[in-house]
């Protein structure tokens, strides 16, 4: 399976990245050196075998339904604060 | 070379201050002029915490003179990678993204040490949001090796490496995500140690990709790391991976089965290793292996055999695929984890965008490096559909070849032992334009984060002046056990005893 | 060209926990924003979620209520979109495993039995106030309160089972019941505790595929679902007899125009990457636990139901109304419990019919309700059981009530100090009956002459001069006794 730059473009539009096309070119040829790499796992035989997404499997642990109040300051490190909110450009615009 | 503070253990320096022999601000003084001097040339910390730390150094004091006693490592000063939150303190994660975030609360970690009286003096340096073998994705500058300082100093937790490689203190912490803690150990000729998956809270910890990272402690001997690691162990609530008590202590304690306990990691540091069984895998000692590497590992056996040890040489055939695994896996962990960085509640943004998707795209592409960008891209293509089955899914199927693997190696043999890189310390410039080469630097150490297992890198020996560290792997809750090996190492060896000349 | 609608309903109900899902920040908003929150909940570097425990029983408990298989393994997973309420930028949420799976539930009216696919434990998403414009379209930017983020929900999937826009609305309707009766959620449709998604496509009739679907989203109250799901039908027809073909989108629904308009296209679908959440073990749920949650189940409102009528006697308008208040249910189940074990001789019936009636519509003048009434139900019995036993009249008791409601004073000190109780000894009332009938010469005659009827006129002189204290029983024999003798 071989990457092509249209993929690396809806990727990075699926991460919300700016790159400039140098990069974008970059980005490209070392995926596909990456990604070949990774083709070695394809020797393995891994038609019975579950995938494993947990270090360990230890017991679920619950917390209890009990509240408590934290104090937090938001305001030094946001970005636009104001009237106690986060603010953020036009979801729509641009 | 050498004085007396500055290559001083951590037990002994703790003994000291309990003693009245010296005080604890005097020895985070100390420990503060020997940063300024030696970090010059280091340049292993990102920012020094000098007054909080001359603060707890004063309480342990009044302590001592009211003739308390303190808990074991209090008034010893340790240094913490970047990636950890400690209250009103810059956490910036070796990013531009983070540059000027201060953290609104403690990690867990930084409680267990502020409650043990640890003289937090710093936050070190590291590769961007911990990706990288160098060091040198970290958005300020890169860390040298305390022994060459044209060298790498191994990443991605390379600032605490080197700044104990360098006496500048005795104990540092660090995370270790698919070696970076073992790696850098072994770079900076020193001890690393990471724990079992669930040993040590995640909770603040910045996390790069969560099923795999686990922080743990950097030291110049094994007996310092049993003690730090009772510091920072144990059960955290806020965790949910984090390993109850009752079952951390399941395979080594059984008869003492308590809620409250935790295991101290000092009490098998002294046990006989006369018959222990070794397995040497053949696929790390193989031509991608150094020979100067190869000859040190050979040494470090043939004193096992003199102990009474035995080893043989075994095939874990997983090792071939744990870099393929890990470098899908971690990645497609880390594009999700890295998402929230998004320029609405912290960190970086350029303003003045009209668009949101315009401020996104601005704060992530240029408040991200290279390395981190690679692999949100990586991580993105290897979860979106399509592609899934083909990368995440089987990369998660080599997990448990690797897991299986390895639980049936461990029916056979106490412990695995390989050298934990395949070269000594590389130059720095010499892969980062090559992010697969710096890739397969990890072939040692990921496949016990993808195992879940414990690790530790100790230093065995020289290679052209160069540091070499063997790895040894254990099964789960086998800390005790590693520890106990390398300090019964330690005790017959002087190689934790070299110090980099400067 | 006949065609066929097919609907399926994803419902989201918001549990009410003391705390938030992943973090101890307590659950409620609309207060200032940002004041309800902390590492965890705002997406700060490290902060790590753990499952709260309640919502794993609540989830249980809803998917017990509508017959569904509770999972003893089930798996969280991240669902990855960037959107500013939502701090992570990704949802955990359940994908592949979730909590419940395959239940049904019965429609009562319209007879007809929806299968349910499966229930979700997820997270909610924050609030955003756009600025300069009514929504999103135009605003010039927003405003993220996160005060939300984070809070508990369950999403509950039905099959695509509905035909028509009125068997959703009654699904809707007897989901938002059980979920308040198995005291998962509080109903407050108002402020969005319970939201649904309607996915609607047609079919020509007779055809076995599924036609191309649409989602309307923003459906918060029971008119709004069948409303937004009947113009959803009428366009896709439109369209469909037109020869067009129908867009896979998600629609608006405008509950000012009662339209629907289109939020995103195909163009702009999402790839959510979905995959198991690394922070989150799986929750594994024993046997013995679910069992508990069982055990614990209080009465569905459809037993409820049919207990009220057949066992009880109520009118089906009695039914309605008091399932159809959790307070009044409340309050009528506590003095149902009373009469029983107080045997008082008052009736359920009876009790209901002032529930809600006279007590109901007295309440509404106050700013009182059946939750906070300062009449308790021990005393709203000791009304009705003066009235039982013939002490106070009927009219009496409603005056008696209201003034109850509205003072908090017990029935037996407002009777007393008034001096209202029922007069029924003869004597007291016989100089008033022979003035009335003295002063109504001509209906005497009537009533000697034969028509009898005509006494409920003297009863009523008579109740009158004795401001409604007569015994009318009393009073009507006294009455035919002095004429007819």
């Amino acid at each position: 399976m071989s990457i092509e730059q249209k993929d690396v473009e809806k990727v990075l539009k699926l991460s919300e990245l700016n790159v400039s096309d140098e990069e974008k070119k970059e980005l490209h040829g070392q995926m596909s050196r990456i990604l070949g790499y990774m083709e070695k796992i394809n020797e393995l035989d891994l038609k019975d075998i579950e995938p494993t997404s947990y270090s360990n499997t230890v017991p679920t642990f619950l917390r209890k339904d009990e509240e408590t109040r934290t104090s937090i300051s938001l305001q030094n490190n946001a970005p636009h604060w104001e009237n106690n909110a986060f603010g953020v450009p036009s979801i729509l615009g641009g | 070379m050498s004085n007396d503070t500055t290559f001083k253990t951590a037990i002994e320096s703790h003994k000291a201050i309990q003693n009245g022999d010296i005080t604890a601000v005097s020895l985070a003084e100390e420990t503060f002029k020997t940063i300024d001097s030696s970090d010059k040339s280091i340049k292993g910390f990102l920012s020094l915490m000098k007054e909080q730390a001359l603060e707890t150094a004063q309480e342990v004091d009044d302590k001592v003179k009211n003739g308390e006693t303190l808990p074991t490592l209090a008034g010893v000063p340790i240094a913490v990678k970047d990636n950890m939150n400690v209250l009103g303190t810059k956490t910036t994660c070796g990013s531009n993204y983070l540059k000027n975030f201060e953290s609104p609360y403690d990690a867990t970690v930084i409680t267990k040490l502020k409650q043990n009286k640890l003289v937090m003096v710093g936050k070190t340096n590291m590769d961007e949001f911990a990706m990288g073998s160098s060091t040198e994705n970290s958005a300020f500058f890169s860390t040298k090796n305390p022994w060459d300082l044209t060298r790498a100093p191994g990443g991605s937790s390379g600032g605490s490496a080197a700044v104990v490689g360098a006496g500048q203190l005795p104990l540092s912490l660090g995370s270790d995500t698919g070696g970076s803690i073992r790696q850098p150990a072994s770079f900076c000729g020193i001890c690393g140690l990471k724990p079992t998956y669930g040993r040590v809270s995640r909770y603040g910890l910045v996390a790069f990709a969560s099923s795999l990272d686990q922080i743990g402690p950097f030291t110049r001997t094994a007996e310092d790391a049993a003690h730090l690691m009772n510091v920072i162990s144990g059960h955290d609530p806020m965790d949910a991976t984090s390993l109850q008590d009752h079952v951390a202590l399941g395979s080594t304690k059984q008869k003492n089965l308590s809620s409250q306990a935790v295991e101290d990691f000092t009490s098998n540091l002294n046990n006989d290793i006369n018959g222990l069984k070794i397995g040497v895998p053949k696929e790390l000692l193989g031509d991608a292996i150094d020979s100067g590497v190869k000859e040190k590992i050979q040494d470090m056996l043939s004193w096992f055999e003199k102990q009474g040890a035995t080893w043989e040489e075994i095939s874990i055939d997983s090792f071939n695929y744990a870099i393929p695994a890990y470098y899908i896996l971690a990645p497609a962990e880390a594009s999700s984890n890295l998402a929230r960085y998004d320029g609405v509640r912290y960190g970086h943004r350029e303003g003045n965008e009209s668009s949101l998707r315009d401020m996104y795209k601005n704060a992530r592409g240029n408040g991200f490096g290279a390395e981190v960008k690679r692999r949100i891209v990586l991580g993105t293509y290897v979860l979106s559909s399509g592609y899934y089955d083909a990368y995440y899914i089987k990369a998660q199927k080599v997990r448990t070849v690797i897991k299986q693997e390895f639980e049936q190696t461990f029916a056979k043999y106490d412990i695995v032992l390989t050298p934990t890189s395949p070269t000594p310390p590389f130059k720095l410039g010499e892969n980062v334009d090559d992010p697969l080469a710096m890739y397969l630097s990890d072939i040692a150490t990921a496949s016990a984060n993808l195992a879940g297992c414990p690790a530790l890198s100790i230093p065995c020996g020289f290679s052209d002046g160069l540091p070499v560290g063997a790895q040894f792997i254990g099964p789960n809750f086998s800390e005790s056990k590693l520890l106990n090996i390398a300090h019964i190492y330690q005790q017959s060896t002087g190689f934790h005893k070299e110090t980099p000349v400067r | 060209m006949e065609f066929e609608s097919v609907i399926g309903l994803e419902v989201h109900v918001q549990l009410k926990t003391k705390s938030k899902a992943f973090c101890s920040c307590p659950n409620e908003f609309g207060r200032q924003p940002n004041t309800n929150v902390c590492p965890t909940c705002l997406g700060m570097p490290g902060a790590l979620p753990v499952l709260n425990e309640m919502v794993a029983k609540m989830a249980v408990r809803a998917g017990l209520a509508i017959n569904c298989d509770i999972q003893n393994r089930s798996v969280f997973s991240r669902k990855n979109y960037f959107y500013p309420d939502m701090p992570k930028n990704y949802q955990i949420t359940q994908f592949e495993f979730p909590v419940c799976l395959g239940g049904h539930m019965d429609l009562i009216q319209n007879k007809k039995r929806i299968g349910i696919t499966r229930i979700h434990i997820e997270e909610d998403a924050g609030k955003l106030v756009h600025q300069g414009a009514e929504g999103v379209s135009g605003s010039t930017g927003s405003l993220v309160d996160l005060n939300r983020a984070s809070v508990p929900l369950i999403e509950i999937v039905s099959e695509p089972d509905f035909r028509t826009a009125a068997e959703a609305r009654e699904y809707f309707e007897m989901l938002h019941e059980i979920v308040m009766y198995i005291g998962v959620c509080d109903g407050n449709l108002e402020e969005g505790s319970l939201r649904c998604d309607a996915n609607v496509s047609l079919r020509p009739v007779g055809q076995k595929e599924f036609g191309t679907r649409a989602e309307v989203k923003n459906l918060n109250s029971f008119r709004s679902v069948e409303r937004a799901i009947q113009h959803e039908i009428k366009r896709q027809k439109l369209i469909l007899l037109d020869g067009g073909t129908v867009v896979q989108e998600t629609r608006h629904f405008d509950d000012a125009t009662q339209t629907t308009h289109s939020l995103r296209g195909k163009a702009d679908a999402h790839d959510y990457r979905y995959f198991p959440e690394p922070d989150l073990i799986p929750l594994v749920l024993s046997d013995a636990q679910i069992d508990e949650e069982r055990q614990a189940m209080p009465e569905l409102p459809l037993a409820k139901r049919k207990r009220y009528s057949s066992e009880l006697g109520l009118s089906d308008f009695e039914v309605k109304v008091i399932i159809g208040d959790m307070d009044m249910n409340t309050y009528f189940e506590k003095a149902n419990e009373l009469l029983v074990t107080a045997k008082l001789s008052v009736t359920a019936k009876e009790t209901a019919k002032w529930i809600v009636g006279d007590f109901n519509s007295f309440l509404k003048e106050t700013s009182d309700d059946f939750g906070n009434t300062k009449v308790s139900p021990e005393e709203l019995l000791s009304l009705l059981s003066l009235k039982e036993q013939g002490k106070i009249s009927g009219k009496i008791a409603k005056d008696v009530l209201k003034q109850m409601i509205e003072t908090g004073k017990t029935a037996k000190s407002i009777v007393d100090a008034s001096g209202s109780t029922q007069i029924s000894d003869e004597g007291a009332l016989q100089s008033i009956v022979d003035d009335v009938l003295a002063a109504n010469q001509a209906v005497v005659e009537k009533i000697k002459n034969g028509k009898t009827a005509a006494a409920g006129f003297l009863m009523g002189q008579v109740m009158k001069e004795s401001k409604g204290r007569a015994k009318p029983d009393v009073v009507k024999d006294m009455i035919l006794k002095s004429i007819l003798g």
